[in-house]
């Protein structure tokens, strides 16, 4: 349990204190993952600053979604460096990643359809509770606080997210809009300092994601959050973030801020092929 | 009435039996989707171990007398069988089913009947073949009287054996007085002749009482799971491993930690079954596990695999069954004489077969959509 304390203390004195703002949180040197002969992802350089709000994007397949999976350890990379908030994580198993503070959501949602709202978001605070079989089964107080303090934690998660007058329902009873929403509490659960969100508005319309957006941005400022989203309609990329990267076949074509991107050749070409308009003209905003 | 109620008791206990073995084959099927086959072996590993410890620590070691004597020892082997069943299975998915979890389901299922057929095999090299009675009649708690309350023509109800010295240790039984038959005035002087004070007669291990022991102790097991799987943080994470093993990862669930856990609750509930399976019957043997772990398994898909409430409910519904085909197997229509004692299994199985044609899932089980 030496990692857990040496996570616990840096976030005390670097992470959420904020001393240092542009504290790097993330960085990622060279990464690269190959299935088999296929490169999926190569020479991948990631630089995240704390309390930045970063978008990924790039055409179907350039390997956005590999790239958070190897961020989070659900695969082992091929080569390079990943160090997270100081901590060198490569190779760690996911479930260690999301100790040290990171969490995600799915392009397919991935709620726990069976269990209910609540539930959902307790699994979140899975490593955050100490206490064993045994505790639970005396009923010991390690077992009483811990679970009354899980309970009380989640209701604030809910009613940030307006869940709370469905904390009893099943995840897969919800609409569409709201699991996407919980998806994200679940997330917030986990206690973050880096947030991965795997297309958070495919699927929803324009005011739900609008919606979404304000969310994000209150999630940003009152819980410290670094961002890093991946998402396919560029109206919100632009919008929300400070920083976008452009993967493509697996490599960065381009990175800067969302102006530069939108006039930028290599990333039109990615997206268009030769000949195309720019990303904020019809070409890309065809896809909403 | 009186014969339905014997006969319902017998099969409320036979299927509590196999509903706590059950719950091993549910619970890690819910977890990694794999039918451990060496299930049954740990159910009687358990039985050894509870058997061993008994021998070790019999009632006559106790410091209490009677049934308290009985019962201590008894939670003594018990207690031992659950911790010895738990960490086998630790231990066995540790070193055979972890590292093949990737290789699939073929491939595991594989290993489980390999590990099965290996604790088989080593059960017979180390305790021998041959089957053993679980209690023997020495360590059965005793009541003690003093010899001058018998007089001659008294009808002893139960045998009557010679207490040498106090306390008793776990001499040979020599016998007294024999149950049913009236005392003799010779054989009473004889004894007094010998210096012999005290006798004692053996506290019998009755059906009933077998049985309101076995259905307590699925009661509890009940509770127990219900609780922790519905309100604990490990009953959450459980839950979330069941329904997407990859995904509960990226929740911070340590799924390996997930996993051996389930185990080894799974398996130390199925010791628990193995105790009071060579309790009800009074034997064991290394082969014991072999047909009530099938007949558990029956029941966990009978009540839906990877439903812990099916599992107890299948083994219970199994249990029954098979009694009151057995009970009422013999009955006349017409002039035709009917005996369907011999098929006990074969119509037990049918009203399976019929169950899962109706719900293929099983009576609790969830229908689960196909991920494409």
């Amino acid at each position: 349990m030496g990692d857990k304390q040496a996570v616990e203390e840096a976030e005390s004195t670097s992470g959420r204190d904020r001393l240092k703002r542009d504290f790097e949180i993330l960085s990622v040197e060279k990464l690269a993952k190959s299935f088999g002969g296929l490169r999926a992802v190569s020479d991948f350089d990631l630089e995240l600053k704390a309390g930045e709000l970063v978008g990924l994007i790039g055409p179907n397949g350039a390997g956005k979604t590999t790239v958070f999976n190897l961020l989070t350890g659900f695969y082992k990379p091929t080569s390079g460096v990943i160090r997270f908030a100081g901590y060198d994580v490569h190779g760690m198993p996911p479930h260690r990643i999301t100790e040290y503070g990171m969490a995600r959501t799915f392009q397919n949602i991935r709620l726990f359809g069976d269990m209910t709202v609540e539930d959902n978001v307790k699994v979140g605070f899975h490593h955050r509770t100490c206490y064993g079989i045994a505790d639970a089964l005396l009923r010991r107080r390690a077992f009483r606080d811990s679970e009354a303090e899980v309970a009380q934690k989640t209701g604030e998660l809910l009613d940030l997210f307006s869940l709370a007058d469905k904390r009893g329902e099943p995840a897969r009873s919800l609409p569409y809009g709201e699991q996407r929403r919980l998806e994200i509490a679940r997330a917030m659960a986990a206690g973050p300092r880096l947030l991965l969100l795997d297309e958070p508005v495919a699927g929803m319309n324009r005011s739900e994601s609008r919606d979404l957006m304000a969310l994000l941005r209150r999630l940003r400022v009152e819980f410290d959050l670094t961002m890093l989203l991946i998402e396919h309609d560029i109206k919100f990329v632009m919008d929300i973030c400070e920083r976008i990267v452009v993967l493509d076949g697996g490599e960065i074509i381009a990175s800067g801020s969302p102006a530069e991107i939108c006039s930028n050749p290599a990333v039109i070409e990615a997206y268009l092929g030769s000949g195309g308009s720019t990303p904020g003209g019809g070409g890309m905003n065809a896809s909403r | 009435m009186d014969f339905f109620l014997e006969q319902l008791g017998n099969g409320l206990s036979k299927g509590s039996i196999f509903a706590l073995i059950a719950v091993g084959y549910t619970m890690v099927y819910g977890v990694i989707r794999l039918i451990n086959f060496a299930h049954g072996e740990f159910v009687m590993v358990a039985a050894f171990a509870g058997y061993f410890c008994l021998g070790a620590l019999p009632p006559s070691a106790m410091p209490m007398q009677g049934y308290w004597a009985l019962g201590a020892s008894m939670a003594l082997a018990t207690a031992c069988a659950v911790l010895t069943a738990g960490v086998l299975a630790v231990a066995v998915e540790r070193a055979a089913y972890r590292p093949i979890r990737k290789a699939g389901r073929i491939a595991a299922l594989l290993t489980a009947i390999g590990v099965s057929l290996f604790l088989q095999n080593f059960g017979i090299q180390v305790v021998g073949a041959s089957d053993r009675a679980f209690m023997q009649e020495r360590q059965l708690p005793r009541r003690v009287s003093a010899l001058s309350l018998y007089k001659p023509g008294d009808i002893p109800p139960a045998d009557i054996y010679v207490l040498h010295e106090w306390p008793d240790a776990a001499t040979d039984l020599e016998i007294a007085f024999r149950a049913g038959e009236a005392i003799k005035p010779e054989d009473l002087a004889d004894l007094q002749s010998q210096g012999v004070h005290m006798v004692f007669s053996l506290c019998p291990m009755t059906d009933g009482l077998k049985r309101w022991i076995i259905i307590s102790a699925l009661a509890a097991c009940c509770l127990f799971l219900h609780c922790l799987v519905r309100y604990t943080a490990f009953g959450r994470s459980m839950r979330a491993v069941s329904y997407d093993i990859e995904g509960a990862q990226f929740m911070g669930v340590n799924v390996n930690r997930v996993i051996s856990l389930t185990f080894f609750i799974g398996a130390a509930i199925g010791g628990l079954g193995g105790v009071l399976l060579a309790l009800f019957y009074n034997t064991l043997d290394p082969l014991m596990g072999l047909i009530p772990g099938l007949k558990a398994f029956i029941a966990a898909v009978l009540g839906g695999i990877g439903s812990v409430p099916g599992a107890l409910l299948g083994g219970l519904l199994l249990g029954v069954v098979e009694d009151l085909v057995v009970a009422y197997g013999h009955f006349e229509l017409g002039s035709t004489k009917f005996n369907l004692t011999t098929y006990r299994d074969a119509v037990a199985y049918t009203v399976l077969i019929t169950i899962l044609l109706l719900r293929p899932q099983g009576i609790l089980g969830r229908e689960r959509a196909q991920k494409l």
